[in-house]
């Protein structure tokens, strides 16, 4: 299991780069001028969420510089740490959700510091890369469509966050612990 | 999305598709976190890429999760709403019946 997930890990970037040209040329889809016309859209949308992503970005700011976020690990940690959650790790599960760059920062941070090879460092990698920034997908997803009632789609990003969460660490645990 | 709109009967409020759509994009299938790849690079990583196949693993079970929450958040949703809404606030019975229907 362990050689085919390392498998996985060695040929899924040649095999995927090389595959989505080549399917497109088979299907006769014109790939380069997709891309351009797909490369359009994105910089009008890019416009057209910037008050939604202010008003995101000031909300989380808030939350992390007023001590909110330290407050909650600083409560929930021991309890996180007897089920093998290392606390280091916590603090990046709360801040994937909320901001991309600012997980992704953390994430640096404690491969620096414990190292890419380390448990928290393949933790980190694996919390940061398994899921998206719920928070920011939701803003920029129904900004652009200007829906400022998002039902019960927020609750729904974030349950599945905590279970990405403890996939991650679980799944780290059972390959390489 | 854009798409979804259209067929969205409230402009203000997010269908229920597209609240499928954003669960999806917010769990989110990872295929190659680059990103990462290459942060893990840069400290010297033995193996850069050996996250690949965890990452793999813990976004498989985030969408799964996500599918099975958007499914119940949908049922609950469908419910609890009645086909034709009211022009007005209708009275709570009229919700009940749509419940055991």
């Amino acid at each position: 299991m362990v050689a085919f997930i390392n498998m996985i890990s060695a040929w899924a970037i040649p095999v995927l780069i090389a595959f989505i040209p080549l399917y497109a040329f088979t299907k006769k889809v014109p790939v380069y001028e997709s891309f351009v016309d797909g490369a359009k859209e994105g910089f009008q949308t890019a416009i057209q969420i910037i008050p939604n992503l202010v008003g995101m970005m000031v909300g989380i700011s808030i939350f992390r510089a007023s001590g909110a976020l330290d407050f909650f690990v600083g409560w929930t940690g021991p309890f996180l740490q007897q089920l093998g959650v290392p606390s280091e790790i916590l603090p990046l599960g709360l801040l994937r959700p909320l901001t991309g760059t600012g997980s992704l920062a953390f994430a640096t941070d404690l491969i620096s510091v414990y190292g890419p090879d380390s448990m928290i460092g393949r933790m980190a990698s694996t919390i940061q890369g398994s899921t998206d920034t719920t928070l920011y997908v939701l803003t920029v997803y129904l900004g652009a469509v200007g829906i400022r009632n998002g039902r019960y789609a927020l609750k729904v990003g974030l349950l599945s966050d905590a279970v990405g969460f403890a996939a991650a660490i679980a799944v780290c645990l059972l390959f390489f612990g | 999305m854009q798409e979804l709109q259209t067929l969205n009967p409230d402009k203000t409020a997010a269908s229920p598709a597209m609240c499928t759509l954003l669960a999806l994009n917010t769990a989110s299938i990872t295929l190659i976190p680059t990103t990462l790849i290459a942060i893990r690079m840069n400290y010297q990583s033995a193996n850069p890429t050996d996250i690949v196949g965890t990452t793999l693993m813990a976004t498989a079970v985030a969408t799964l999760a996500a599918i099975v929450m958007d499914r119940w958040y949908r049922r609950k949703f469908m419910r609890s709403r009645p086909k034709k809404p009211p022009v007005h606030a209708g009275p709570v019975s009229s919700s009940q019946s749509e419940l055991k229907g």
